[in-house]
Parts: structure tokens; C-alpha cells; sequence
């Protein structure tokens, strides 16, 4: 047996499509921690140590580090080592495991060559696909070469040429394109700040959780792996003014606009939108599409664009409110970061409570029977 | 003819509410067209819930709802399977179940 194919399809073999999407989805989860963790432990040593902790380390032995510049350097391992993962699982998705030592090596190209955490992605994929081309050659081979492939050949030859077509070739443009792209973002000043910050705010305020929003989210992870600070502090604000924005709208909604067991789930919903979890407003947006779509949207640019124009820089890139006390701000702002962060979050959060108490339909006596059978399902 | 024995495994992206809504919507549509059902997590924390190879040597066919490349795939080849992302089983798990049982008659 194996594989059915699904109604409607030709047969099981997935579309070349099919199969990046997928690599890139196996790769980003095995990044993620890593970001996580190493953006949370720098976040904490500049706390200690200053923002120049890095430079202040610079001329010491590792034995004469203070702590705060031995958190910082083990945050600065593990964030080094994310943009080699990301090529290695990428690889392993489509290869398996003779794609990982391929995979991991350039994903070190590609920090070396500057082209950062697309340059992974790309080669990664690159050398999924190169050792899956060399597996099926091993099968032409002749039978007693067959067995130099997997201990030697592969390894050897799917190392090098896609490290050196990322070197010499893929990795020019791709460096060049970065570059570019954190030129652009770094020099964006005043209006052009807050449409950039209001795009990736309600962009992640579009699906909850869903394939646009971890889209954002990617995008904006891999310039935090990149050195770019800035995106994920919008990103974080425009996602977490969510579930506290529908838990305000049920304050001022109340009993008329609101089933019991909706309102009975306010507390969680702001524990867990101080938490980062935006899944708690699917049950709400699958019940009320239009009305919560546009209403979050709208928070999540007011948020996404304030935390932008104050020049927010977030180095840890999931973690809510933990997180918060890390955060900076740019120089122009009134506050420091975390109280920033604080009231540009507030901010969408209120315009995505008011708006939706205002819009929103009043329930009725079905509606008050039935509640929300999907939340409860989900809290 | 005995209950049929169901399997299944959920995986995506991040691996906290996703995984956990897909399996819990597959396993009660599961159970509702009167199969035995035993659905594996594979979330942010790991495996949950694994299938053994024992769960295998008797289910009658599986369901994969993932939008990753799942861990240990390969498990699945003796049994008939189908593969769909987690939104449609979040969406409509009777219908991929349902479409699962005709397959396999």
C-alpha cells in the first residue's frame, strides 16, 4: 500500500511547489528556538551590560568575561548557528539525512558570504534537490560503485558544489538583494516608517496564526537573524494587540453582543494574548469573518505602525510579554522601550476592542444557546 | 466485521495550537463514523501520542495532517494514507475521514 491519492488528484506526487513549501516549513521550526533563545539571552546580557556589551567583550579573553558577556556570547552561539540550520532542514525535508551535512555547510556559505537567512533557505533547498540527483544517479551506477555514494561521493561532491555555486554564483545576487533590502529598511524615515510597520501589523492580524501571518512572520524572523531589529518588534505588537483587543471588545460589548461562554473566556484570552498566542481570536474571526477581519487589521496597523515609527527594535522574536522588558526603542521616542512597546500595543488593541464593540451584531437567542463551539474546543 | 482502527498524526509550523486543534478535530471524526481512532502530535515539544509500531500492525489506514514534512513517515508506508494540511481537518475532518473510508472500502 502507500499513499492514496486525494479526490480530485492525478496522483500522490507532490508539484515542485509542493515540495519547496514544505522544505521551508521543516526548516523553520528547527530556527525557531534558536532565534527564540539566542535573541532572549542577548536581549538580557544588554540589559546587564549595556547595548555594547559585544564591543566592550571585543578585546577580552573568554576568561575574563563578566556574566553578562558570557549570556551574551552563548546567546550569540546558538544565533549564529539558526541560519545553518535553516539550510540543513530545508535539505534534510527534500534529501533525508544525507542532505543535512550539504544543507548545514551552506548555510555557513551563507553566513560567510552575507546572504543571511535567504541564502540558506535557497541553498539549502538547492542542496536537497542536488543530493536527491545524485541518489537517483547511484541507482544507474554501476553495482560496485554503488556503495561509494552514500559514504563518500554525495557527501563530498553535494558539499561542494552547492557551496560553491552559493559562493561564486546564487549568493551575489542574493547578497546584493539583502543588502539592498536592509539599506531600505534601516533608511526609511517618518511616513514611509509607519506604513512599513502598519503593513507587517495588520498582515499578521489577517489570519491569526494561519499561512499569512507565519509568512510575516518569517519574513520578519529572518532579518532578525540577520541583524535587522526593527520588523520584529512591529511584528510582535501587531500580533499580540489581537486577543486583547477582541477581549476589550467583549468588555464594552457585554451580554448584547456576546455569548456567556465567549465572555467567560476574557481572562485567558489576555493571559493569552500577553503570551503571543493569537490562535485564541480564530473561534471569533471563523464565527464573524468580515467584521473581526477588518477590525483587527486595523489594531494591528495602528500597532504594527507606532512600534515602527518609535524605532521598537525587538531582538527576541517570540515570548510576549516576558520579552517586553528587553525591548528598545529609537532614539526620538518619549519612553524607554518597554513602555513603548506597552502603549503602542494598548493602542491597537483598543482600536481593534472599540471598533469590533461597535460593529459587531447583536447575538441572538440561538447564538446565546450554541456560544462558540469552537473555543470552547480551543480554551 | 470488527471496528475499523484508524491513525493519525497532526504537525504545523509553530507547533502549539494548530497541531493540537487538527488532532483533537480528527480524532472526534474519527470516532464519529465509528472507527477506532489514536492520532499522534508531533508539536513544539515533540511526539505526543506516538504511533507504535504494534498501532500500525493493526490500523487500517491513516491520516497525515501536516503542513511540514512530519518525523518518521516512512511508518506509514504498509498502510493506505492520505495527506492534507491541518487547515482542512481543522475545517472539515468528517469529510477527509469520509473520503479515507471510501478509499479504502
Amino acid at each position: 500500500m502507500a499513499e492514496l491519492a486525494r479526490k480530485g488528484a492525478k496522483s500522490t506526487k507532490k508539484s515542485q511547489g509542493a515540495v519547496i513549501k514544505e522544505a521551508i516549513f521543516t526548516g523553520v521550526p528547527y530556527m525557531i528556538p534558536m532565534i527564540v533563545g539566542g535573541g532572549v539571552l542577548q536581549g538580557i546580557a544588554k540589559a546587564m551590560g549595556g547595548y555594547d556589551i559585544a564591543a566592550q567583550a571585543a578585546d577580552l579573553a573568554y576568561t575574563q568575561y563578566t556574566f553578562a558577556m558570557v549570556l551574551n556570547a552563548i546567546g550569540a552561539a546558538i544565533m549564529n548557528l539558526s541560519v545553518p540550520v535553516i539550510g540543513a532542514y530545508c535539505s534534510y525535508a527534500i534529501a533525508e539525512k544525507p542532505g543535512l551535512a550539504p544543507g548545514f555547510a551552506v548555510g555557513f556559505i551563507s553566513v560567510t558570504t552575507k546572504t543571511g537567512f535567504l541564502g540558506a533557505l535557497v541553498g539549502g533547498i538547492l542542496a536537497g534537490y542536488l543530493v536527491n540527483w545524485m541518489k537517483d544517479l547511484m541507482k544507474k551506477a554501476p553495482k560496485d560503485l554503488q556503495s561509494v555514494f552514500p559514504i563518500l561521493l554525495i557527501p563530498v561532491l553535494s558539499t561542494a558544489l552547492v557551496c560553491l555555486a552559493m559562493w561564486y554564483v546564487i549568493g551575489v545576487p542574493i547578497a546584493w538583494f539583502m543588502d539592498a533590502l536592509t539599506s531600505f529598511l534601516t533608511g526609511l524615515e517618518g511616513g514611509s516608517r509607519f506604513i512599513f510597520g502598519a503593513a507587517i501589523g495588520a498582515m499578521m492580524s489577517i489570519d491569526q496564526g494561519g499561512p499569512i501571518g507565519k509568512a510575516t512572520a518569517l519574513f520578519t524572523n529572518g532579518l532578525n537573524a540577520d541583524g535587522v531589529f526593527g520588523p520584529t518588534a512591529s511584528k510582535m505588537c501587531g500580533g499580540m494587540q489581537n486577543p486583547i483587543g477582541i477581549c476589550i471588545a467583549m468588555l464594552l460589548g457585554g451580554k448584547k453582543k456576546f455569548a456567556e461562554n465567549e465572555r467567560q473566556t476574557i481572562v485567558s484570552g489576555l493571559i493569552l494574548g500577553c503570551c503571543y498566542i493569537q490562535e485564541y481570536v480564530i473561534p471569533f474571526l471563523v464565527k464573524d469573518p468580515v467584521r473581526v477581519l477588518v477590525c483587527c487589521m486595523c489594531g494591528g496597523a495602528v500597532s504594527g505602525g507606532l512600534a515602527m515609527t518609535f524605532g521598537l527594535e525587538s531582538m527576541a522574536t517570540h515570548g510576549g510579554i516576558f520579552v517586553v522588558p528587553l525591548m528598545t526603542a529609537g532614539a526620538g521616542a518619549p519612553f524607554s522601550g518597554p513602555v513603548m512597546f506597552l502603549l503602542c500595543w494598548l493602542a491597537g488593541a483598543l482600536v481593534t476592542g472599540v471598533s469590533y464593540a461597535l460593529v459587531k451584531a447583536p447575538i441572538t437567542a440561538a447564538e446565546e444557546d450554541t456560544g462558540n463551539p469552537i473555543l470552547d474546543n480551543l480554551v | 466485521m470488527s471496528k475499523k482502527y484508524i491513525v493519525g498524526v497532526t504537525s504545523c509550523i509553530v507547533g502549539i495550537a494548530h497541531t493540537y486543534m487538527a488532532a483533537d478535530a480528527l480524532k472526534r471524526a474519527i470516532e464519529a463514523a465509528g472507527c477506532e481512532a489514536k492520532v499522534e502530535t508531533q508539536g513544539a515539544d515533540g511526539s505526543e501520542n506516538t504511533i507504535t509500531e504494534e498501532d500500525l500492525a493493526r490500523a487500517d489506514a491513516a491520516i497525515i495532517a501536516a503542513d511540514l514534512k512530519i518525523k518518521g513517515l516512512e511508518r506509514f508506508e504498509p498502510v493506505p494514507y492520505i495527506s492534507c494540511p491541518t487547515e482542512e481537518v481543522i475545517k472539515d475532518a468528517p469529510s477527509v475521514v469520509s473520503e479515507l473510508l471510501e478509499a479504502i472500502g
